[in-house]
């Protein structure tokens, strides 16, 4: 079942890729960091789902608004020149790398215990 | 019991966060493409806007004025047009301006002729490891097309009678200069970049002889260069558009009559004293 998020996406990523659709060349760096924060609201979804914690309505909002307004704020700061892409990129970069180390202890606990359970 | 499809407590999450995966993909996909192509295109990133901003600027600026110029070379036109149905020697008149504009490259031309395609080699390169800084530009010179390359074939068109040129679409006129500016070449003030497509007006077999003949312009290519790089054919019908750019002459103006029979004197004297060919 864990392995289902990774086949969806392979499956949306070789859709968007293969399909003609382009965006403006002034949107490529905030689709890019919108890119960035969905990487970080699914890592927050899986932690959450593997912690016990997960609420799909809060995930899915997450997901929604981060990217958004990920976008969009690095816009505002561009338009009124305060690099808060710079920022942005900072602490979904800490965040990911934070869930990422949670998910992966969690993996090695569990395969530690099995390995226990067959000894 | 493997590790991965032990129940986990709740496996709820699976679902949603699958969906949104997709998405994600999806995401990834556009930034993915888009930062390809500003690599393909060799855009620094971080200055696209600006550059996009200023790309579209001169973009509009070129395409107004190049209507400006369509919009006055018709308005000119019009009243050449009047001028000539008022009278006779109008039309005289108007007959020699059309010859003038022929000759002087204003109009677009048709006609037989032939279409030479400079290209830079796509041949391996030296290993820029084993010579020095100055040996290697001087090696890669051989594997690039110059403005002298160009230039080459001008010439040898004009011997061979070419009746009308066109490098890249920019008509060659009397005024029309091609010339090295760093990476790019102009013609015209107009950038141009291999390959460089030169197309002539003329009688295609004689200009085909006069490029193709021993120690010509293609032997250079064939004998010591790639042959890649120098291709030509003939063509029966092709249109050479008209010069597009401002025609300004500020320091020339015709000469008075007796000043020009006398420069047409000595004209014919040095063609009478000139050495006869070998």
């Amino acid at each position: 079942m864990s392995w289902l998020p990774v086949v969806g996406l392979l499956v949306g990523f070789i859709v968007i890729y293969l399909s003609p659709s382009t965006i403006p060349v002034g949107m490529a760096p905030y689709v890019s960091l919108a890119a960035v924060a969905g990487v970080d609201s699914i890592f927050g979804g899986i932690r959450a789902g593997i912690e016990g914690k997960f609420h799909a309505d809060i995930f899915l909002s997450g997901f929604v608004m981060n990217t958004i307004l990920a976008g969009l704020l690095a816009y505002l700061g561009d338009r009124i020149g305060v690099d808060i892409f710079v920022a942005a990129v900072f602490v979904l970069a800490g965040r990911i790398f934070l869930n990422l180390s949670l998910i992966r202890r969690y993996y090695l606990t569990q395969l530690s215990l099995a390995r226990k359970k067959d000894g | 019991m493997s590790v991965f499809s032990s129940p986990i407590r709740n496996n709820a999450w699976v679902g949603p966060v699958t969906v949104l995966s997709v998405v994600l993909g999806g995401l990834l996909a556009l930034s993915l493409k888009e930062q390809d192509r500003f690599r393909r295109e060799q855009l620094p990133t971080t200055r696209i806007p600006i550059l996009a901003a200023k790309y579209a600027d001169l973009r509009d600026t070129v395409a107004d004025q190049t209507k400006q110029i369509a919009d006055l070379r018709a308005n000119l036109a019009k009243y050449q047009q009047a001028a000539a149905d008022e009278s006779k020697s109008a039309k005289l008149l108007s007959a020699d301006l059309q010859k003038a504009n022929v000759l002087s490259g204003l109009v677009a031309l048709t006609g037989p002729g032939v279409i030479i395609t400079l290209r830079d080699s796509e041949k391996k390169r030296p290993n820029p490891a084993e010579f020095s800084p100055e040996e290697y530009q001087e090696l890669l010179k051989a594997y690039l097309i110059h403005d002298q390359d160009i230039q080459a074939v001008l010439n040898e068109l004009r011997a061979a009678g070419a009746e009308a040129i066109a490098v890249n679409n920019q008509r060659v006129t009397a005024t029309t200069a091609v010339r090295c500016n760093g990476p790019t070449v102009l013609v015209n003030n107009i950038p141009t970049n291999p390959p460089v497509r030169i197309t002539a007006i003329g009688d295609s077999d004689t200009l085909l002889n006069g490029l193709k003949m021993p120690g010509g312009v293609q032997e250079a290519y064939t004998l010591t260069g790639d042959p890649m790089m120098f291709s030509v054919e003939k063509v029966k019908n092709q249109t050479i558009p008209a010069f597009t750019g401002a025609t300004p002459l500020r320091y020339a103006k015709p000469a008075s009559e007796d000043k020009a029979k006398q420069a047409q004197t000595e004209a014919e004297k040095a063609t009478k004293e000139a050495p006869a060919a070998p």
